[in-house]
């Protein structure tokens, strides 16, 4: 029994020096497994940052390319379509302006008649810079061929100031033109409404934001 | 020195040859008899004091009792794995429960009804013997197992056999330049020899001091029987050697009843002194062949000269040799006790094994994981290196001033503004301007009605719709070329493979998903002078829900 004894200490023994062994090995096995965690997670840090970086740089550069494709586009925009300090707000303001403009393109086209009404302005958009002010435009007319007429308000859109958008127009003839017509025409010297209709427009301008408004 | 002496130890083993007179302590070390004892009582101070000099030394048992039993069973034709339930059952009935027994197989009857036999075996634990296993169980030495000799005779009986016909090769190669007429005595003696090798039942007599003389008979080479007889009527060579003749001579008779019979040759191989073995004489039997050889004789023949001396008079000592230097014995058993400490010995060395196993793994675990850290810490520096490049890069791309002084925030806003308000593309007018185009001197528009609808005050042209109606004047008796008309507005919107009257609108930005449709009526009188052909041409979109627009010309 003695033996049997030794035998089942000497098993105790071992097993408890084997489980020390290897809870040595096994805390030797945790501690560098988390040695290279935390150094993984520094690479995975470092990786993001970088890609962060690398992303604000394109970021940047593309808005410097944004820029400078708006800053192309600023250079080609007619100098009568930038925003003004007054942004032509006023009804006053706009009724002469738009009454000299018509005035003188009405002489140009030979309208036999012309009946143009403009609406009070209002504020259409704002943002920290600049103020979208519209009116709308209504425009009767007689003249001679639609190609006038066409051409006429090309010629609008051309000297308004701002931005001329056509929302409406009905052009109807009113006579064919032919050699009677033609004759006519040369007999007496003036000239004949073979057409009419109507244009409806919104004119849009634009004003700087004064800084504290 | 003493790792010399730790190695030597390594090697060394014991056997104890258990008999009824006594026992034989055998020391061995490789092949070298370190020391060999005879002792009496399990109590001797000599016999304890040597095992216990080699505590790491295993110790074996070999039992030469009288107290053994080998009885042959035949078993029903059941599977392997039955007859196996089948032998246990029947060892736990057939034999006291303080036995130490145990069963080998030994072949399977080849008539028709294909029987197990098996050799079921038993030892008595009883005093002596038991007296004798209690003693040594509780000694510090590994108890490697009790072993029955007439069992394990089984490989002394096979090296025998393979001894003796590589020494009678090796006796033809000599005598190669002899005679001819020696040639045929030779070949007439290697012809006998085969025979006795292919002889089917084998006997071995040795003549041992624990027991007496032990005799095992084997057939095709597996023990089946095996007897023990002490020497009657004084020690004396010409006695021994008469009782040994007589002794073999009952066995032959005895075996005869098992099956036996004269022409399936028998060999006999006697282990005696050498006076004995002079006075032996050939047992005149038919199909008999007979050996004697004497301890030295055969241990030289294994190979093992130094174990047996020329003097020895027993044969135990070259067995016991022979069996601790077989790598493989035959049947191992046990004691309850001593089952239980090899077990928790053998728990011991798996827990040990494991450990040592656990811990390599470990630290090639950890050395791998250390060297990915290592290889982790180069990609670190390398990504730090990088992020202060990147870094310095994105302090460069800052500092980098516009090339115009102008607030490029307020430059956006109104290229924005412009975008969306003198966007030429969206503009309905434009497209009246291009069909315009196709107009020749002598056609007009009769009626045009644009309505352009902003969506909610936005800015943004969402739905455009107009018509037109062309009219033609023909004073000088020309008609409308309607069909010159068709091409040119095929050209202004480019035909896909729909045929004809499909057409993809591919012109000019948001053009693109307004449907067209143009209908060029038939000529009708409209005024005085003229007739015309109207041509009647309808705008909507964008259609947000279809991708193509479609232009369809109809003629009527």
């Amino acid at each position: 029994m003695r033996k049997l004894a030794k035998a089942k200490k000497d098993l105790v023994k071992t097993s408890t020096i084997s489980l020390a062994i290897v809870a040595v090995f096994g805390g030797l096995v945790f501690g560098i497994l988390q040695y290279k965690h935390s150094k993984e997670d520094d690479l995975k840090k470092i990786k993001k940052d970088i890609k962060s970086i690398k992303s604000n740089i394109s970021s940047i550069k593309n808005e410097r390319k944004q820029a400078m494709l708006s800053y192309k586009t600023f250079n080609s925009i007619p100098k009568n379509k930038l925003p003004t300090d007054s942004g032509y707000e006023t009804s006053v303001e706009r009724q002469r302006i738009a009454k000299k403009i018509l005035l003188e393109l009405n002489e140009k086209y030979r309208f036999t008649a012309m009946d143009p009404k403009l609406a009070p302005p209002e504020l259409k958009e704002s943002n920290d810079l600049i103020e979208i002010i519209s009116s709308p435009l209504d425009i009767n007319f007689d003249g001679m061929s639609d190609e006038l007429v066409l051409s006429f308000v090309n010629d609008l859109r051309e000297s308004l100031p701002g931005y001329l958008k056509m929302t409406k127009l009905n052009i109807k003839r009113r006579g064919a033109i032919d050699s009677e017509t033609l004759e006519k025409i040369k007999v007496t010297s003036s000239y004949l409404p073979l057409v009419s209709g109507a244009a409806t427009f919104e004119w849009y301008t634009l004003k700087n934001k004064k800084e504290g408004k | 020195m003493a790792k010399t002496k730790k190695n030597m130890d390594k090697n060394i083993k014991f056997s104890l040859s258990i008999g009824d007179e006594g026992a034989i302590l055998v020391c061995l070390n490789g092949m070298q008899i370190v020391k060999r004892i005879f002792v009496t009582s399990p109590t001797s101070t000599e016999f304890i004091n040597f095992l216990s000099a080699y505590p790491n030394a295993p110790l074996y048992i070999i039992v030469d009792v009288v107290e053994q039993a080998y009885i042959k069973h035949t078993l029903p034709p059941v599977s392997r794995l039955n007859v196996n339930k089948l032998v246990s059952r029947k060892l736990e009935k057939d034999f006291d429960k303080n036995d130490i027994k145990a069963a080998i197989p030994m072949d399977k009857e080849k008539g028709q009804r294909k029987e197990w036999n098996w050799l079921f075996i038993s030892v008595r634990n009883i005093p002596p013997f038991s007296d004798w296993i209690e003693s040594v169980s509780n000694l510090p030495n590994y108890f490697a197992g009790i072993y029955l000799l007439p069992v394990e005779s089984m490989n002394y009986l096979k090296d025998i056999e393979k001894a003796l016909s590589n020494s009678s090769k090796v006796e033809e190669t000599e005598q190669t330049a002899k005679t001819k007429k020696d040639k045929k005595k030779k070949n007439k003696e290697n012809k006998e020899n085969k025979k006795s090798f292919d002889s089917r039942w084998q006997i071995i007599v040795s003549h041992n001091r624990v027991g007496g003389f032990r005799q095992i008979v084997f057939k095709d080479g597996k023990v089946i029987f095996t007897r023990m007889a002490q020497p009657i009527g004084g020690q004396s060579p010409d006695i021994v050697a008469g009782n040994i003749e007589q002794e073999t001579l009952n066995t032959i008779e005895y075996i005869r009843r098992l099956g036996y019979e004269d022409n399936e040759g028998l060999k006999i191989i006697i282990i005696a002194s050498s006076d004995v073995k002079e006075a032996l004489e050939t047992i005149p039997q038919t199909g008999v062949d007979q050996k004697v050889y004497t301890p030295h004789e055969i241990a030289i023949l294994l190979g093992m000269p130094s174990v047996a001396e020329e003097s020895d008079r027993f044969g135990d000592v070259v067995m016991a040799s022979h069996f601790l230097s077989t790598k493989k014995h035959v049947l191992p058993l046990f004691t309850k006790y001593t089952e239980k400490i090899n077990s928790i010995i053998k728990y011991r060395k798996l827990v040990r094994a494991a450990s040592v196993l656990a811990s390599i793994a470990a630290l090639c675990f950890a050395g791998f994981t250390y060297y990915q850290t290592i290889n982790i810490n180069d990609g670190l520096e390398k990504s730090e290196t990088k992020k202060r490049s990147t870094q310095s890069a994105l302090t460069k791309t800052k500092s980098e001033k516009l090339e115009f002084d102008e607030d490029p925030k307020l430059i956006k806003v109104v290229s924005d503004i412009n975008n969306k308000l003198a966007k030429d593309a969206n503009e309905p007018l434009n497209f009246l301007a291009k069909i315009a185009s196709l107009k020749d001197y002598n056609t007009y528009f009769d009626e045009i009605n644009l309505q352009i609808d902003l969506f909610d005050n936005k800015l943004d042209v969402i739905t455009a719709a107009f018509s037109i109606i062309f009219f033609e004047s023909d004073q000088a008796n020309r008609t409308v070329d309607t069909v010159n008309f068709r091409k040119e507005m095929e050209k202004l919107f480019p035909e896909e493979d729909c045929g004809l009257a499909c057409f993809q609108l591919n012109w000019e930005g948001l053009l693109e998903d307004i449907e067209v449709t143009i209908e060029v009526r038939e000529k009708e009188s409209s005024y005085s002078n003229s007739d015309m052909t109207r041509v009647d041409l309808n705008m909507t979109g964008p259609q947000k829900q279809t991708r193509r627009a479609r232009q369809v010309i109809r003629r009527r």
